[in-house]
């Protein structure tokens, strides 16, 4: 797939994973790969672009075997902006739908 | 650049990171080294992990996107890249003049900063210091004894095929021939065996020796070449040698 198009939309899937439950790096790279192709070290810069402007946030959780883990949590405001952006890709597809389908004339 | 190690990876992207002034390191390796393990404990490769992390030019990049420049300069570099000029490399350290093309998504849009990147006083001297120690002893030192070990291969080599080839013949000439020695034929074949596979295993040694040897030098050449990487000519050569190395 398009980078550029995958770039735009990544953001989105992150926020979108993250209002299920907080995870760690590796458990969300993982989800996220097991979807979709991905460089999956470039998630690492997101989730610090992500986490920059507040749409989400981190905490170390000691554990028993191995060292801490980070875990990624979703910001009230980083909601907001899913549901927008959730809501802005729906509205988005179903017409890219739509005029992929030939559909256009109808409805 | 592409790596096969955890260390080798670690490290590359330190580097990087320090080189491109990106703002918490020390964070960001945690996170990496973090996923190494969780890959580790998944039951992944070392090898299998830095492969789908993928290049450490292409996670630079977003972090120098994050701290300024904006994704649209790195929509210029993957355009140039496609048409085949000369923005491959070390990636941030082009400098960036087009205009932002539309952004999809709530992207932020600030105007391209042009960077530029060149190697601090205090690093010259530390790699200054660094070439005299490796250049003056590690080097020279490490050459001798190959040296050294490839001579006592060969000594081994040819003595042991001598005395093999001397037992052949005392079987042939009945010990009375030009060959005179006080061993029967059967015990200095085997002799000549012993040595000669000695002399084989050796060998082995030293080729694994040298082909180390060459490893460092091409990795000090990379390290260089990563250090002066706002440097054109060093540029080049660094990603001759990268390019050699892949």
């Amino acid at each position: 797939m398009q980078t550029q198009l995958k770039r735009g939309t990544l953001e989105m899937c992150v926020l979108s994973i993250l209002c299920r439950g907080d995870r760690y790096g590796y458990e969300l790279v993982n989800i996220i790969s097991d979807c979709m192709h991905i460089t999956e070290g470039t998630i690492y810069p997101l989730m610090k672009r992500l986490k920059d402007a507040g749409s989400i946030d981190s905490y170390i959780v000691e554990s028993q075997e191995g060292p801490p883990r980070k875990y990624y949590n979703i910001t009230d405001s980083g909601r907001l902006i899913q549901k927008e952006q959730e809501q802005e890709w729906r509205t988005f597809s179903a017409a890219i739908n739509r005029l992929l389908d030939g559909e256009e004339n109808r409805s | 650049m592409i790596c096969n190690t955890k260390s080798e990876f670690l490290t590359g992207l330190r580097i990087a990171l320090e080189n491109n002034n990106v703002s918490d390191t020390r964070d960001i390796l945690t996170d990496f080294r973090q996923h190494f393990e969780d890959g580790e404990a998944a039951g992944e490769s070392e090898a299998e992990v830095c492969r789908k992390l993928g290049d450490i030019d292409e996670i630079i990049k977003q972090y120098i996107n994050d701290d300024g420049i904006d994704a649209a300069a790195e929509t210029t570099v993957t355009q140039a890249k496609q048409t085949g000029s000369d923005a491959s490399g070390f990636g941030a350290d082009t400098q960036y003049s087009a205009p932002p093309p539309p952004q999809y998504g709530n992207v932020q849009t600030a105007a391209p900063q042009p960077q530029k990147f060149s190697p601090s006083a205090g690093k010259i001297v530390g790699i200054i210091c660094l070439d005299l120690f490796v250049y003056s002893w590690a080097i020279p030192t490490l050459a001798s004894l190959i040296i050294s070990l490839m001579s006592v291969t060969i000594a081994f080599l040819t003595s042991g095929l001598a005395v093999l080839i001397a037992g052949i013949m005392s079987c042939f000439m009945n010990m009375s021939g030009v060959i005179v020695t006080g061993f029967a034929p059967a015990s200095l074949i085997f002799l000549g065996l012993l040595v000669t596979s000695l002399g084989g295993m050796l060998l082995i040694a030293s080729i694994a020796s040298v082909k180390g040897f060459v490893n460092i030098i091409i990795a000090i050449i990379n390290h260089h070449a990563r250090i002066f990487s706002g440097h054109n000519v060093l540029r080049k050569i660094g990603k001759k040698y990268r390019e050699v190395q892949v």
